[in-house]
């Protein structure tokens, strides 16, 4: 055997080594990225909506699910597209339809606020919603 | 000479007008039962829209459909004595009728009470857009965007 290929193969396990090495932690690094990306995409989202500036809220949600990952990104996406729909039903007067996409939000401690800050400004949030579905049902 | 065979024409006309609206005119009892029986019929059709109400909304209408058999028994009799005196003094018994008159104490109150309805709407809008501001603006997203 040649000197120098005995120098050769551990050189090029070596090189094998770091390139996946380092195409891992590019990889890692990727969806690191794109986490942020998404975290910073919804805190904006949450923002625009406690501000209550609708349209904008759309916009970063939109972007914001275009970044999702998985089913728990999309679903908290989902969860604020039921806190913007409904705030929209109730500024346009339409509590019973807020009621209802509101009670629908499926982070427990969300939709917990949601009743328990309804319940403080006197608005019984499933009696009003419940209220919404009879008289739907009612009409022919 | 004249005069009678003129007198005669105006009672000849008056008698006949008389006999024509003779044959059309329905009896005061009647007249009673027709409204009797018009009232049960439409408490009949309320009856009818509240039992199907009760079916949509997943009650069940046992006791409604009690009062439904009761009402189309009291609307039957009725009928069928306001027939045989259509009959007996031959007029015409006005048809039954298949849909529900709008409430005469709802006509009535209904201007009444439109300014007292818009304006509470618009309580009710401004309040909702105020509360809704507020209830955003406490809520607190800390734990939701901890992930």
């Amino acid at each position: 055997m040649n000197p120098s290929d005995v120098l050769k193969r551990p050189a090029i396990v070596l090189l094998c080594a770091l390139m996946i090495g380092g195409g891992c932690t590019s990889t890692t690094q990727v969806k690191t990225g794109r986490h942020d990306q998404f975290r910073n995409s919804l805190v904006e989202t949450c923002h625009l909506i406690q501000m209550s500036q609708f349209d904008r809220a759309k916009v970063s949600l939109s972007d914001s699910r275009s970044l999702a990952m998985n089913d728990r990104h999309i679903s908290k996406v989902d969860d604020l597209q039921r806190i913007l729909r409904g705030a929209e039903s109730m500024h346009s007067g339409n509590p019973s339809s807020a009621a209802e996409v509101w009670l629908e939000i499926r982070d427990v401690n969300l939709k917990q606020q949601f009743v328990d800050l309804g319940i403080e400004k006197g608005i019984d949030l499933k009696a009003i919603a419940d209220a919404g579905t009879r008289e739907r049902r009612l009409k022919p | 000479m004249r005069n009678l065979h003129l007198l005669s024409i105006i009672c000849v006309f008056i008698s006949m007008t008389a006999l024509s609206f003779a044959g059309n005119s329905i009896p005061i009892q009647a007249r009673k039962l027709i409204k009797q029986r018009d009232l049960l019929q439409q408490e009949l059709l309320r009856a009818d829209q509240k039992a199907a109400d009760a079916v949509l909304i997943g009650e069940d209408p046992l006791e409604l459909h009690a009062s439904q058999t009761g009402l189309q028994e009291q609307v039957d009799v009725l009928q069928m004595r306001l027939e045989s005196l259509a009959l007996r003094f031959d007029f015409s018994l006005p048809d039954l009728a298949d849909s529900i008159r709008s409430n005469q104490a709802e006509d009535l109150l209904g201007p009444h009470i439109a300014i007292g309805r818009e304006r509470t709407d618009e309580t009710i809008r401004d309040r909702c857009r105020s509360d809704c501001r507020d209830m955003l603006l406490q809520i607190r997203f800390d734990d939701f965007l901890d992930f």
